[in-house]
């Protein structure tokens, strides 16, 4: 089998809430998607997708991806799809970093192997450990009257754990937090996430005013350094997420025992291949995982849902339904949800079609 | 002052005899992005990135130029001279991509020099010497054939030379054994792998070479395999590939991962950050090569300033980087020659670049 094409579409996805504001004075409305397909010699195809969330969260930005698969889609045309790690190495080898733009075609060979063999992307993944993954809902910095309303609707709509979205002001944030924490229901879990928004100071002070509710801060500051520097001053839980870039910060976070819970966005990591290894390598550390990535529709979803499938679900924190963030669709069908749980399903590969009218024609081809 | 403009140009430069290095990559032409700023005070900064192929470092020519083109419209009617608000702004609209940014704060520090009226070297902590010594780069190939490049270069009054090895083992204690041959006292030999060895292999290859006084440059790709094979060799470390951030440098001064490092600007993201790396350094005696990844003589003119301004016991050497291409892209500022590296003390770079060959621009904003 061979790779005959590549193709590479894009579609912004706004956000269903309006703006979304996150970590330090940061507001997004609009992401944009890039979807890649792949098409064989044997009739078989393949798809992914990458959102960078902005230009300024992680080091990706959307408009970046389809310059770097102008260097990366020469490289695997003619190659055979299903050898997953050899497409790795030829894309490493074509362009050194980059990841976020190697997660699509990564993904995409993934959702080719699957259908090669009939069997869903979890199954090559280690297998279905997690039927229905517990997802959680973010709660947006917002004014408390507003953000507890939020929380109540997740909870009526089956979601039973909580992001309290901090990072903008350290006072206000820990009135959040405390309400968060007084307003959780027996079975439910509540978390905050600074995405990177604290400095060192102001995350101590949080940690140390938030202390009795056993709340887990997320990623407080910007740097592993910072955040490693917060946890020795603070009896909380910690998750560590944006400074979650590969295999050799995971190794970190096991050696310093920096971190309950890690999450794993795949185009943080750089698509599936990469990401099974860290997830396989924290879960052997007896660390648990989140499953997810920055942003994006049904494609991006479907392939955060394999990977919590295939994750053990004592050590599956969470994960989350990235395409109900969105007004547009980016792939059919969306991988299904029910009360609060995300289930990745039997069809092979990935499951999912990349939804061409959203999608318009193709910026870039490659073959 | 405010900049109302930035353009952007491209250029390629034919490397002469091509640039091979380790795991058999090897570049013909470089591509190399130039970068333009206008102001309203009729005061115009140049500044040039040029990585050298898309799988040296994380970097690529046209990266260079899809993330200018993000950021550059962020950065129109900013004052220019204001470099650290410059750079808080380009890290708050675009994280990461270092070489994205790095043409930008170097044109701001020509920007700077010329609206003060110094050089940037002034700006940069002064001159601390008269000019600074450069080494030669032996591009990875037969042995002989190095042997005869290090000949050659020791003709031209270089002193100090880095052999590109980090291929096949045998081979490479062949190149370091034939380059080093016929060395002479007070010479400097770097050998380079540039990632390209596991760490039985740099042990088989420093081991063998023991009795050869070189510098062992980036023999691994991991930091923790560098890191293991410091602690069994005798030579002398230097890493550059794995230092490409403040944190990785505070890192390798903590573990003592070595004793020499490579700030390349482009690398870094340009001369604010690589000053503040350098000073880093400087101030632990670490001593450094101060270069950057690729480029022309604006590269040159920018590396050649931080190098000047780099104190004598802190600098192991620079490079003249335009000296390797076919394409020259500017005149004025410095001038290699007899192994030593000279700068203007023109204000700002001091450098004049081609105005014939930056005439059109692939992108304009502002």
């Amino acid at each position: 089998m061979k790779i005959t094409r590549i193709s590479a579409y894009q579609a912004k996805l706004p956000y269903v809430g309006g703006t979304y504001c996150w970590g330090r004075g940061n507001v997004i409305d609009t992401a944009l998607t890039t979807v890649v397909t792949v098409d064989t010699d044997a009739r078989i195809s393949g798809c992914g997708e990458c959102c960078p969330f902005g230009a300024n969260y992680l080091a990706a930005y959307p408009e970046g991806i389809v310059p770097a698969l102008a260097r990366l889609a020469p490289a695997l045309i003619g190659k055979d799809p299903r050898q997953l790690h050899a497409i790795e190495r030829a894309m490493d080898n074509a362009l050194k970093g980059h990841v976020y733009a190697k997660t699509a075609l990564d993904n995409a060979c993934w959702d080719i192997l699957g259908k090669a063999c009939d069997l869903p992307v979890w199954a090559l993944l280690g297998g279905r450990l997690t039927d229905g993954a517990p997802m959680y809902r973010v709660v947006p910095q917002k004014p408390l009257e507003e953000s507890a309303r939020e929380m109540a609707a997740h909870r009526k709509a089956g979601y039973r754990q909580f992001q309290i979205k901090v990072g903008n002001d350290w006072k206000a944030d820990i009135d959040s937090i405390l309400q968060a924490a007084s307003l959780l229901q027996p079975g439910e879990n509540a978390y905050a996430d600074a995405n990177m928004g604290w400095t060192v100071d102001e995350a101590v002070k949080v940690v140390r005013a938030v202390r009795d509710t056993g709340l887990m801060i997320e990623q407080p500051c910007a740097t592993y350094e910072e955040c490693l520097h917060v946890r020795s001053r603070s009896e909380l839980p910690t998750k560590l997420d944006e400074c979650v870039t590969g295999i050799d910060v995971a190794e970190r976070i096991v050696h310093d025992r920096s971190a309950e819970v890690v999450c794993l966005k795949i185009s943080n990591l750089g698509g599936l291949t990469k990401a099974r290894r860290v997830r396989d390598y924290l879960i052997e550390h007896g660390l648990s995982v989140v499953s997810e990535d920055t942003w994006g529709g049904e494609i991006t979803t479907a392939a955060v849902a394999h990977f919590a499938a295939s994750t053990p679900p004592e050590l599956l924190y969470n994960t989350t339904d990235l395409h109900n963030y969105d007004t547009v669709t980016s792939g059919t069908p969306g991988p299904r949800t029910a009360a609060g749980r995300l289930y990745a399903g039997e069809a092979p590969g990935l499951g999912v079609e990349p939804n061409l009218t959203a999608l318009g024609q193709p910026v870039a081809v490659y073959q | 002052m405010k900049i109302t403009r930035i353009a952007v140009f491209s250029a390629a430069l034919p490397i002469s005899g091509g640039y091979s290095f380790a795991k058999g990559k090897s570049v013909a032409t470089a591509d190399t992005t130039v970068v333009r700023i206008d102001t309203d005070a009729d005061i115009t900064g140049w500044g040039e990135a040029c990585p050298l192929g898309p799988f040296y470092l994380p970097s690529y020519a046209e990266g260079v130029r899809t993330g200018l083109s993000v950021l550059a419209p962020h950065l129109i009617g900013l004052d220019p001279r204001q470099i650290g608000a410059l750079n808080r702004k380009m890290d708050r609209e675009l994280r990461g991509h270092p070489y994205v940014k790095s043409a930008i704060d170097v044109a701001a520090h020509d920007i700077l020099g010329k609206a003060g009226g110094l050089p940037v070297y002034a700006l940069l902590g002064g001159r601390q010497m008269e000019a600074a010594p450069m080494y030669w780069s032996v591009s990875q190939g037969d042995p002989d054939d190095m042997r005869r490049a290090v000949a050659r270069a020791r003709q031209q009054g270089y002193s100090q030379f880095q052999l590109k090895v980090g291929g096949d083992p045998a081979t490479d204690i062949e190149r370091i054994r034939a380059g080093m041959d016929g060395m002479r006292p007070g010479e400097t030999f770097l050998c380079d792998a540039n990632t390209g060895w596991r760490r039985d292999e740099a042990l088989k290859v420093a081991f063998a070479t023991e009795d050869l006084d070189y510098i062992l440059e980036q023999p691994c790709e991991l930091y923790a395999d560098n890191l293991s094979v410091r602690r069994r060799v005798r030579q002398t470390l230097k890493l550059d590939e794995s230092l490409q951030t403040p944190e990785s440098i505070s890192q390798a001064l903590a573990d003592d991962a070595c004793d020499v490092v490579c700030i390349k600007i482009t690398k870094m993201g340009g001369l604010t950050k690589s000053r503040f790396a350098r000073d880093l350094l400087a101030a632990h005696g670490i001593p450094m090569t101060v270069e950057d990844v690729w480029g022309a003589e604006i590269v040159t003119a920018a590396l050649g300033h931080l190098a000047i301004s780099t104190a004598p016991e802190a600098i192991l050497n620079t490079t003249d980087l335009h000296s390797y291409n076919e394409v020259h892209i500017a005149t004025g500022a410095r001038q290699a020659r007899q192994g030593q590296l000279w700068v203007s003390d023109a204000p700002g770079l001091g450098v004049e670049p081609d105005l014939a060959m930056f005439d059109k621009p692939v992108a304009a904003y502002g």
